[in-house]
């Protein structure tokens, strides 16, 4: 398996009146092909700033990327020049959205925002096109495709809508698909339905998923790894068999037991206390430390590095064996 | 599409009794005799007494307004005091060169008007949108007939490029339409702009973009027809106005069209075209709506379907 996608020390923020507010602050991953990545995180921990990054959806914003690379087949992104990255956007790679209500225009029938892509990147005369959109919609489940080319946005629900996204998304075949909350917005049966049609579109095309959530759900439903994010920076990243086994980072832990389970006792659910801290008042340690359950007090001095134990690591001073060795002699 | 006109078109005849009803009543609810009124001045006695049964104000009035309606749909709608000449001739002879003039002040504000929001929306807050947001103002604060005195003393006084009145060919149409449409051009371009600015945040534009669309397409294919649905209700209320509110304009520049025909009327107190002006100005602000409409439900679907 080669690396697809690969961040590397990726530093995103905006452009405010006191200067620069970091947000992303240099993080790394990668992404294989045939892989479904997870990307975890509460509001506000970078996560939608990372998708944008890798895509450089910074237009009419203040967001910037300040410092890393981004590399693409090999290719750095961040190179490029913003003609050559208008090509590589839906054709190479590809993103969906969290909010089917709005992301398609709402005066532009379905079909003429299904072939505008395919004719941009595919080079299909508007005939050609509007078959072959016609075989994608049909791709992705949508009944009558023939009938919802002719349709606009607002006569279509919101499944529909996502669904209508995906096939918009994957008709170029992209290498890579990053999905952002792509099942936030719809009713529990329909993102299941969602989830199942890009677990099958993902094992019929070979392409990466980068997948973004807030839900670990959704993660332990088709991620094949996981990577958690907290407050710009990555936490905890495993395998997804690994980290719902054996959670490292108090976060994770915290996020898991904060999920309903079924068969519990319990009246009312666990939650970790606090908020993710604002970026412009940021703790000196470990980011987590003041909403942390185990904290001890070289957390609020220090920030751990990301430690790795095979392929599984995390950013806690708990995985450092001297720092434990320290705790517990003070304990005892 | 067929049925929502239909259906539009239906809907305005109870909008057209009432109105007509309204400019009926006009001449009875000024103060004074109608038939006085209405046979001027000067009139005797014995001449008001003839105009009184000539014009059937004897009989009660909504006998009077059955047969006003029945002349307005059979082309009749009375005779000038002043003239002694059909309405509906006077009207005739000057409607063509004040449509003549709104049709060109709308086209030229709304091709110049759009030009300077879209440039405007795009380059924002750089130089050509200050100079496009600096002619929109100027056009908005400067008085239509202050625009129209210095254009003729500029192009006809002293550079005698353009006639100073009148309605003799095209190059007579030229500086009224200037002065005419320069608001609105003003106010579609503030419109455009912040309208195409708004569009370009929402989520559909980031789509296009993650589509692998470029600007050119993002903004013509995607933003412009999203953000024209204000500027058309704008533009249309505008052109409503303009019919009737061409009168300082006209006068300015002497142009033979209803403006002027309706300040003379006033005040010679030619109360038959007076009321038959009304009566065009309310049909045509109430046609223009309905323009309005339509195009409003082809830039919309969502109206188009409801």
């Amino acid at each position: 398996m080669s690396d697809l996608l690969q961040v590397k020390n990726l530093k995103t923020g905006f452009q405010t009146e006191n200067g620069f507010l970091p947000v992303v602050h240099g993080i790394s991953f990668h992404v294989n092909q045939g892989e479904i990545v997870g990307l975890v995180g509460e509001s506000g921990s970078g996560k939608s700033v990372t998708s944008l990054s890798i895509m450089r959806l910074f237009h009419d914003t203040r967001g910037k990327i300040a410092d890393g690379e981004i590399l693409y087949k090999g290719e750095n992104l961040l190179t490029f020049p913003e003609k050559k990255m208008t090509k590589y956007r839906g054709k190479e790679l590809s993103m969906i959205f969290q909010e089917p209500m709005t992301a398609l225009n709402p005066v532009l029938t379905i079909g003429k925002q299904m072939r505008e892509t395919i004719m941009l990147h595919l080079g299909m005369s508007k005939k050609e096109a509007h078959q072959y959109a016609i075989e994608k919609l049909k791709l992705v489940g949508i009944p009558r495709a023939e009938q919802v080319m002719e349709d606009y946005p607002h006569q279509l629900s919101g499944g529909m809508r996502q669904r209508v996204i995906i096939a918009m998304q994957i008709s170029c075949n992209p290498s890579l698909l990053i999905a952002d909350e792509p099942t936030t917005a719809l009713d529990v049966t329909i993102q299941a339905q969602i989830l199942k049609l890009m677990e099958e579109i993902q094992e019929k095309t070979n392409m990466g998923i980068l997948l973004i959530t807030h839900d670990l759900g959704v993660v332990a439903e088709i991620c094949d790894r996981v990577i958690v994010m907290y407050a710009g920076r990555i936490v905890e990243e495993a395998s997804a068999v690994d980290l719902f086994e054996n959670p490292k980072h108090p976060y994770t832990k915290g996020l898991m037991e904060s999920a309903p389970k079924i068969g519990s006792k319990k009246d009312r659910l666990n939650s970790i206390t606090g908020t993710v801290p604002n970026p412009n008042n940021m703790p000196k340690g470990c980011k987590f430390a003041p909403r942390c359950p185990v904290a001890m007090p070289i957390c609020h001095e220090k920030e751990p590095e990301l430690m790795a134990d095979g392929n599984h690591s995390a950013r806690c001073w708990l995985l450092d064996e001297e720092v434990k060795k320290k705790e517990e002699m003070l304990n005892a | 599409m067929w049925q929502y006109l239909v259906k539009r078109l239906v809907s305005l005849i109870p909008l057209l009794l009432v109105v007509s009803f309204i400019v009926f009543m006009f001449i009875h609810i000024i103060p004074g005799d109608p038939a006085r009124l209405l046979a001027g001045k000067e009139a005797t006695a014995e001449e008001v007494e003839m105009a009184r049964v000539s014009l059937g104000l004897d009989k009660p009035l909504y006998e009077q307004y059955f047969i006003y309606l029945k002349d307005l749909l059979t082309g009749n709608m009375g005779y000038s005091v002043k003239s002694g000449a059909p309405v509906s001739q006077l009207i005739g002879d000057r409607i063509m060169p004040t449509l003549g003039l709104t049709f060109l002040s709308i086209i030229w504000a709304l091709v110049v008007g759009i030009l300077i929001g879209v440039v405007s929306a795009v380059f924002r807050n750089k130089w050509p949108d200050h100079l496009g947001m600096f002619t929109a103002v100027s056009g908005i604060s400067l008085p239509n007939f202050w625009v129209g005195l210095v254009l003729i003393q500029l192009f006809s006084v002293q550079l005698g490029m353009f006639p100073t009145g009148g309605a003799e060919g095209w190059s007579s149409y030229i500086m009224p339409s200037f002065a005419l449409g320069a608001g609105i051009m003003a106010m579609i371009a503030r419109f455009t702009r912040s309208s195409l600015v708004e569009s370009m945040k929402q989520d559909y534009i980031r789509m296009g973009r993650a589509k692998g669309l470029g600007s050119r397409q993002i903004i013509f294919g995607h933003a412009l027809k999203n953000s024209l649905i204000p500027v058309v209700t704008v533009a249309g209320l505008q052109f409503g106005f303009l019919l009737g509110g061409s009168v300082v304009v006209e006068t300015v520049f002497s142009f033979p069209g209803l403006g002027t025909l309706l300040i003379d009327s006033i005040q010679f107190r030619d109360y038959p075209v007076v009321q038959a002006e009304i009566l065009l100005f309310a049909c045509q602000f109430i046609v223009v709506n309905m323009i309005i409409d339509v195009v409003y439900s082809y830039l919309n679907p969502k109206i188009r379907y409801e």
